[in-house]
């Protein structure tokens, strides 16, 4: 089945290497973030190494159960990092983004298995894991992106959705036009990508197939259909992400809390 | 529409803005709030709306008690007019749409022939309608975010600094028009000269 050329660990070390270069330019330009680098690339590294561990066996026992609990902790470290990468607070954001990325992410996964896979291989970890893990991914960068610029431009714009409700809008009303903004802001990136694939740049998942062996017929077809439920699974996660998060994000007269941003 | 505060208490921080403070209007009657800056006088305006909230007291609007189940029926019966209109990005026209599409407002006289008579009254021409919101000068702003209020036609105006930056001629016109609208009660923060109101309020005696 792995038709994919093996690396070697004197080649992974040759890799490393070549991570001086970086280095030397962070140092030489004085960024100040040579330690920041480094932590990275070591976290990546043992992360990855115990990934690949524990994938071995997940793949070896093949459990329904197992793999969804899988998915749900990727679930879990997915709404703790992207919630940490925005300036909101992890302690009003965690639940509500966490449940989003398993109700869209999930949602979209099993029906993306079902459309490809005969029904008793829908929960198989090679294709509930790994497509999960992309998925989630993507979708991970969409939430950031749409929660951040729905909260920030509130946060920023107050006086508008304020005029609203004086107006007359319920919380809802008052909002639609910074929803409108932030689900535009988390789709862009994707449409973008979607309008330059395969002239700008071959993307990742289609790259690993062909290399481990698959036609670029099957390539292309994975690649097309990763691609469509990625992008759904970005606007629903964002639609679900904001849904969720409102209740604890503002108080019952509609305004939004000052506990919603993480102090600085 | 009658306005009553209670006992109001509110303070940021260290600083107390209202201290024991107590005000009640009949239906009908124009109030000018007047005091330097930092004395409570756009708090007051964001207490009534509910987008601050008392320590102490209580607040009530037509006989009702402004709280958090209220405060949504109780926005529908105010016109708000803040001295800066909120940064948006499409025309005079689509501003007015936007307020007019809520469900609150559905019944309210959204005619184009309503809005160009206020255009007329208020000296816009026409054609500003269809104008980008930002392209407008900030008297001519003002004077939209009016006649946004007057479309409304709410039986509560709370106006905030709304003609402060309105040229000399027009603002006594557009006073004289919102002291003529007898039944409606009028909260008006200014520091213009020239207001005519039933009761004045100075903020600068309740922090002496």
């Amino acid at each position: 089945m792995d038709q994919s050329v093996p690396i070697s660990l004197w080649a992974m070390a040759a890799f490393y290497a070549l991570l001086l270069i970086p280095a030397g330019l962070i140092w030489y330009f004085r960024l100040g973030m040579l330690r920041r680098m480094a932590v990275a690339v070591v976290r990546m590294t043992v992360q990855l190494t115990l990934v690949g561990v524990l994938l071995i066996y997940w793949f070896r026992w093949d459990n329904m159960w197992l793999n969804l609990l899988w998915v749900v902790a990727m679930v879990g470290f997915a709404a703790s990092s992207a919630v940490q990468n925005s300036a909101l607070r992890l302690r009003v954001f965690f639940v509500p983004v966490f449940l989003a990325l398993l109700v869209s992410g999930l949602g979209v996964l099993l029906l993306f298995n079902a459309l490809v896979l005969p029904v008793s291989d829908i929960f198989s970890a090679q294709y509930l894991i790994i497509i999960g893990g992309m998925l989630l991914g993507n979708a991970l960068k969409g939430i950031v992106i749409g929660l951040s610029d729905f909260y920030q431009r509130l946060q920023d714009q107050q006086d508008t959705y304020r005029y609203y409700l004086a107006a007359g809008a319920s919380r809802w009303e008052a909002l639609i036009p910074f929803f409108r903004n932030s689900l535009q802001a988390a789709l862009n990136p994707s449409v973008a990508s979607m309008a330059t694939m395969g002239v700008v740049f071959l993307p990742g998942m289609m790259t690993g197939q062909i290399i481990g062996g698959a036609t670029p017929d099957t390539a292309i077809r994975y690649q097309l259909a990763i691609m469509v439920v990625i992008f759904v699974c970005i606007a629903l996660s964002v639609v679900l992400g904001v849904a969720f998060s409102l209740g604890r994000s503002f108080d019952a007269y509609g305004n939004l809390r000052g506990e919603v941003f993480r102090p600085t | 529409m009658e306005v009553r505060l209670e006992h109001i208490t509110v303070s940021f921080g260290q600083k107390t803005v209202f201290d024991d403070f107590s005000l009640h209007l009949t239906a009908g009657t124009h109030l000018l709030v007047q005091g330097p800056s930092g004395s409570g006088k756009s708090t007051l305006i964001r207490l009534l709306l509910g987008f601050g909230i008392p320590d102490k007291g209580s607040i009530h609007i037509g006989g009702k008690p402004l709280n958090a189940q209220t405060v949504w029926l109780l926005r529908q019966s105010v016109a708000y007019v803040p001295q800066q209109l909120p940064r948006v990005e499409g025309t005079a026209w689509q501003l007015l749409e936007q307020v007019h599409q809520f469900e609150a407002n559905q019944r309210a006289d959204f005619s184009e022939k309503a809005i160009l008579s206020y255009f007329e009254r208020f000296g816009l021409q026409p054609g500003q309608l269809k104008q980008p919101v930002r392209e407008l000068s900030g008297g001519e702003q003002q004077r939209l975010a009016l006649i946004g209020a007057f479309l409304l036609d709410r039986p509560l105006l709370l106006l905030d600094e709304a003609t402060s930056a309105v040229d000399s001629d027009r603002k006594t016109q557009m006073m004289d028009y919102i002291s003529n609208l007898k039944e409606k009660t009028a909260i008006i923060v200014a520091h213009d000269p020239g207001w005519q109101a039933d009761q004045t309020l100075d903020l600068t005696s309740t922090h002496s």
